[in-house]
């Protein structure tokens, strides 16, 4: 137990305290993701040791998704993606004069969704690490391309388009010395990129700024409120009837949740969505669903809750983000000078359960915050008005990258990357490949020319071994897969790919 | 010809110059390879993987462009976001600018006279109120920064 004496420190409870206020109010602004909120702060938890900045980052990570129904429910507008199919019922039931109960129980999934996937984190997290010590080169060669397969084959409308920004990616990670021999490559003569394009920088400027200058160059403001609370306002926690009627939801947001979390490159939206669409084809009651069905809001938030700990567990065992958030906290880790992966537990035994413990907490916390006066959070959070927020955003940006190595040059790569990534959102360019192949290309290189150079240079020995041969087997799958997806939809003009996007939703799932 | 047509148009002319620039970018590496040795000492050399990834940068930008050239069916784009293009050059005109600015007058100065601009730009109008807000957060964050995380923001 003494690894969570952590939590008897004020100072943790301080930082988790803040972190749900904040991931609270930058979940419940539409526009504002939990990625761009942890990316935003990850600079500024340098200063602080380790465990206030991981209580810091994952209590904005947890709580930014409880935030995110917030909007979804209120004003049909997701706070964040993993949201969007909160608002497939949480607007409409909100509209029946029931916002109490569509905030409670979304609240309330969110929470058991969450604490559910930990249970499975903790459960799962040993035997993978002890499955993945077992892993040589190919294996880990074969991951990474299959980490980066997944995440192609899941963003945006185009698998060659993915896999272009996939290869760009990498490209960018072999900027600086060269991980073998030691020799600068593609430096141009620049001190600043001996060392590499810093991480953070990027990582800000594709999800933070880019974020905030498309809400700049948008002319839809936040809409007006139109929150009526009727007498139902007390009703916010369900009767033990809706209860048992949402139970079946529940179970089915979870596991799909938790499953589709330990996927690479996938996300809460995609789990909401599917949760969501499995709950309906599960339900006595399939015609409510899109009318403000109470089973809807649980089954889609409590998938989009349940994809933390799959996504942590990826992340901490394997060094495969299962997210975009997860992709940012592995870069956060690694200035910590902890580096994910099989040697996690012997490298830093009591870190996985430290996570879990303040994950749980932050959850908790969520849920107190989302059940008291969830209304008057909303109320103000909602009427902030949008140039107060935006600019603090972007001074944010600007010095949060700043901070990390007093580096001006640091915030140009962050200037550059925020321009870069709203030219790729607009013109549809998935960024998701792009930041995996960043933080991947290192590991996907070394471990490609040390297999290599074990089986003298013949390529086909990837394939000679059961793990990488399945791995690289199922990366070409979900490949050609997304290739034969996207003719389907270039030739039926179906250019969401799932068929219960709304369009004004479309942008947000990149 | 038709809003929608000139968007479309605009939206297949963008693509297309973004598949050059990643075209190029491949090609460019091509250039310079001779720099990085493919194979040292018998191993794969510091040259190997990215000239691996400039082939594959250069096939797949290749095949965009083909597809923005012959594709039929239109680019699905939300064009109400970009609605204020002007906006968001002076945007980004102003946060190039801030770093420029920092090293020569300071920090809290710039920081200021960002905010004033930032909210005179996204709300088209000036206001004491706004003056007092930029003052109050860049003194805020200069001094959680400076003296609460010992960031050197007046040593750039």
């Amino acid at each position: 137990m003494e690894h969570l004496d952590f939590l008897l420190q004020w100072q943790n409870w301080l930082m988790l305290v803040l972190g749900v206020i904040l991931g609270m109010t930058i979940g419940a602004l539409p526009g504002l993701t939990a990625t761009m909120g942890v990316a935003i702060f990850s600079p500024l938890v340098f200063f602080v040791p380790p465990e206030q900045g991981l209580c810091l980052l994952l209590g904005i990570y947890n709580a930014a998704m409880f935030g995110g129904a917030i909007s979804a429910i209120l004003i049909n507008t997701p706070g964040t993606p993993a949201a969007i199919a909160t608002t497939f019922d949480g607007y409409p039931l909100c509209q029946k004069g029931r916002p109490g109960l569509a905030l409670g129980l979304s609240a309330l999934g969110s929470a058991g969704g969450g604490l559910f996937s930990f249970v499975c984190l903790a459960l799962i997290a040993r035997p993978l690490a002890d499955l993945a010590l077992q892993f040589g080169p190919r294996e880990f060669f074969a991951l990474a391309v299959f980490g980066l397969a997944m995440m192609i084959s899941f963003a945006g409308d185009s698998v060659v388009r993915g896999v272009m920004m996939g290869a760009f990616g990498l490209f960018l990670a072999t900027i600086g010395m060269d991980p073998i021999h030691g020799l600068p490559r593609l430096t141009f003569g620049v001190p600043e990129l001996m060392g590499g394009l810093s991480f953070v920088p990027v990582m800000v400027g594709l999800f933070g700024l880019s974020e905030i200058l498309i809400r700049v160059a948008s002319d839809r403001g936040v809409a007006a409120l139109p929150l009526r609370i009727s007498e139902d306002e007390d009703h916010v926690l369900p009767t033990r009837a809706e209860l048992r009627q949402v139970t079946p939801a529940f179970v089915i947001g979870c596991v799909v949740g938790t499953i589709v979390g330990a996927i690479p490159g996938t996300g809460g939206d995609l789990a909401g969505l599917l949760a969501w669409d499995r709950a309906r084809k599960a339900s006595r009651r399939p015609q409510d669903f899109g009318k403000g069905s109470i089973e809807g809001v649980v089954a889609a938030e409590t998938a989009n809750n349940s994809v933390v700990g799959g996504a942590m567990a990826t992340m901490l065992m394997l060094g495969i983000p299962g997210d975009a958030v997860t992709a940012i906290l592995i870069g956060s880790l690694m200035m910590w000078g902890v580096n994910p992966g099989p040697q996690l537990y012997q490298n830093h035994p009591g870190l996985v359960l430290r996570i879990i413990a303040i994950m749980t907490v932050a959850t908790l916390l969520s849920l107190a915050a989302s059940l008291y006066r969830t209304k008057f959070v909303a109320r103000w959070v909602l009427k902030l008005p949008e140039h107060v927020l935006i600019s603090l955003v972007m001074i944010l940006c600007v010095v949060g990258t700043y901070a990390v190595n007093a580096s001006l040059f640091d915030v140009w790569v962050m200037l550059a990357s925020g321009a870069f990534g709203v030219v790729m959102r607009r013109f549809k360019f998935p960024l998701g490949p792009l930041v995996l192949g960043l933080l991947l290309g290192p590991m996907a290189e070394i471990n490609l020319r040390r297999s290599l150079v074990i089986s003298g240079g013949n390529v086909l020995d990837l394939f000679a071994r059961p793990i990488p041969a399945v791995l690289l087997g199922f990366a070409a799958v979900f490949l050609v897969r997304g290739v034969l997806r996207n003719q389907t939809h270039v030739q039926t003009g179906d250019a969401a790919g799932v068929k219960f996007t709304s369009p004004s939703h479309s942008t947000a799932a990149q | 010809m038709s809003p929608t047509d000139s968007n479309r148009n605009n939206g297949f002319f963008a693509t297309r110059m973004i598949a050059v620039a990643f075209f190029a970018c491949g090609v460019a590496f091509l250039a310079v390879q001779g720099d990085y040795p493919l194979m040292l000492a018998d191993v794969p050399g510091p040259g190997f993987w990215p000239l691996a990834l400039a082939l594959t940068l250069i096939i797949t930008s290749f095949i965009v462009l083909m597809q923005s050239i012959f594709r039929q069916s239109p680019e699905v784009r939300d064009e109400s976001r970009f609605q204020r293009r002007f906006h968001l050059i002076m945007v980004l005109a102003l946060l190039a600018a801030f770093p420029l600015s920092w090293s020569r007058f300071g920090f809290l100065a710039t920081a200021v006279v960002f905010l004033i601009l930032i909210l005179r730009v996204l709300t088209g109008q000036f206001s004491w109120r706004a003056a007092f807000y930029s003052g109050a957060l860049a003194i805020s964050v200069y001094a959680v920064l400076r003296y609460g995380l010992r960031v050197p923001l007046d040593a750039v």
